[in-house]
């Protein structure tokens, strides 16, 4: 799981497109998801997400997460099942929906993620999007550290376990109850990390004013046909669902 | 408050005090550096080279809390009235975990994230960038992840990073301690570099002596927040009261001293062999 937000260095289309039309292009996918129940329409959503995927040359990197990603819909789709109250059929359809909506959502953000660097998400959502730089930065900085985090704590765990804690035996209650020893030094070490960055950001700077960015990615005319096409696609998907297409009664 | 006689950094009768703490972390410390020196700062764990740094860096006490008495002056101007940021811009930092330093993902946003901070033109950035890079000779690391690199590529990014700010002064505290004895050495040849061919005003903090006996023009020996010795490295390490003061000597001083100790005592591994050489020498004859 260590790898699933870092950006992956390739070279393909989908990674000179503006961050600013991926973005537009995930959150258009995920209204599109959000708009229509149907299997069969949502199936077709997430090939398409697939073959951008592709086209970014990223689905092999993220292959191991669809594969966790398919257990958990159909996951998804036994509890259907087991707690829908109406017809079997009706049940399966329903969680066969919402796992591969789920699938969509998720996989059309880690293409996002994958395929554009950290400092141009910062970028754009400062500077096109105003968000304010401290909240994005923050944010960004805490994605960046999960893997360094992830790693920390499997240290941690060897180090408790060579200790005689029982981490990785028991029952799930014992389980977790063990993981309190992971935990509590895992917090105090990434409290004490965080201390030492503010202090490597302070020193060179973070917070004065007048900021200056060293390269902005420039809008082509392909991010204006991307974004052109994501706002078709949703209009034309708000009209289709009020016609009632894609949507099961 | 005086500009006084054309010291970069200046310290006068500094002491200070971490919050809920019951002693002072620096003792009335007296120390007026020039522009374009190179010392080191050595003493046991807990004798202040850190506060000391961090004070001069603008750490203490902005960052840290805690009560202070007399002043740090930075070019003649008292560094408690400046922000963390404004000091940042004259005097370059260095930390010793090269982990918690490297705040960006690949070479290039590491190195213009200090810039873009205090918005230098982008046009500018690519020239600085190029140059810090080539200071620290890491100028072929420019497209790589940071997670890619050695403890002492980074060690020499983190140096690059902080030299991309045009500093005036870098200060480095303990920048070795993670590495081992070739990326150490890598550090200081780039350090002993900076400061022959750019000018620059160096202040470090270090455990391992025989790198500061080799590389520094000046010494100060710190104990328990006091400054107990302050010379040339080899007037330090050849002082009288140098056992007692908790400082690992360079194996060759020490050895040379705890045989010949009325001899004048090698500070380098060069001098040391020289100094067997006569030894056996004046045997043999």
């Amino acid at each position: 799981m260590a790898r699933v937000i870092e950006y992956i260095y390739r070279d393909s289309i989908i990674h000179q497109l503006n961050p600013l039309s991926k973005l537009a292009w995930a959150l258009g996918v995920m209204v599109l998801a959000l708009t229509f129940n149907d299997p069969y329409y949502l199936l077709a959503l997430l090939i398409s997400v697939g073959l951008v995927g592709l086209t970014g040359r990223v689905m092999k990197d993220l292959s191991g997460v669809m594969k966790g990603l398919s257990i958990f819909a159909l996951i998804l789709v036994l509890l259907q099942v087991v707690f829908y109250h109406g017809a079997y059929r009706e049940a399966v359809t329903l969680g066969i929906a919402m796992g591969l909506r789920m699938m969509t959502v998720v996989l059309s953000f880690l293409v996002f993620l994958s395929t554009t660097q950290y400092k141009d998400i910062i970028l754009v959502l400062t500077e096109k999007m105003k968000l304010p730089y401290d909240y994005v930065f923050m944010f960004m900085t805490s994605l960046r550290f999960v893997p360094t985090f992830l790693n920390e704590a499997i240290q941690v765990g060897y180090a408790q376990q060579v200790r005689g804690c029982p981490i990785d035996s028991g029952n799930p209650w014992r389980k977790m109850k063990a993981y309190i020893a992971v935990a509590l030094p895992l917090v105090l070490i990434s409290l004490k990390k965080a201390e030492r960055l503010a202090i490597a950001m302070e020193t060179r700077g973070y917070g004065s004013n007048n900021r200056t960015y060293y390269k902005e990615p420039i809008i082509s005319t392909l991010d204006y046909f991307v974004i052109f096409l994501v706002v078709v696609l949703i209009i034309g998907a708000i009209i289709l669902r009020c016609k009632g297409l894609g949507v099961l009664h | 408050m005086t500009t006084s006689n054309n010291s970069l950094i200046q310290l006068n009768n500094f002491s200070y005090q971490y919050p809920h703490t019951a002693n002072n972390a620096l003792k009335s410390i007296n120390l007026s550096l020039k522009k374009g020196s190179f010392v080191g700062f050595a003493g046991p764990t807990g004798a202040g080279k850190t506060t000391l740094i961090k004070s001069i860096n603008g750490i203490v006490p902005h960052f840290e809390g805690g009560t202070f008495s007399g002043e740090v002056l930075l070019n003649g101007k008292a560094a408690d009235t400046m922000s963390t940021a404004e000091i940042g811009r004259s005097v370059g930092t260095v930390l010793d975990d090269p982990e918690a330093q490297i705040i960006c993902l690949d070479v290039e946003q590491e190195l213009v994230f200090g810039m873009e901070n205090y918005g230098v033109p982008p046009a500018e950035m690519e020239q600085r960038m190029q140059k810090a890079l080539a200071s620290v000779g890491i100028a072929h690391l420019l497209g790589r992840s940071t997670a890619s690199l050695s403890g002492g590529q980074k060690q020499r990014l983190a140096i690059a990073a902080a030299l991309a700010m045009l500093p005036e002064v870098l200060v480095l505290d303990e920048p070795t301690s993670e590495l081992d004895p070739l990326g150490s050495e890598e550090v200081f040849r780039v350090l002993k570099q900076l400061h022959q061919e750019q000018g620059m005003t160096i202040l470090v903090t270090e455990q391992k002596t025989d790198l500061l006996a080799r590389y520094c023009d000046q010494l100060v020996i710190l104990r328990e927040g006091e400054m107990v010795l302050s010379g040339t490295p080899r007037e330090v390490f050849q002082h009288p009261d140098i056992f007692e003061l908790g400082v690992a000597l360079p194996e060759v001083t020490e050895l040379a001293r705890r045989y010949y100790p009325q001899a004048e005592p090698p500070i380098t591994l060069d001098e040391g062999v020289q100094f067997c050489r006569n030894v056996i020498q004046t045997f043999g004859g």
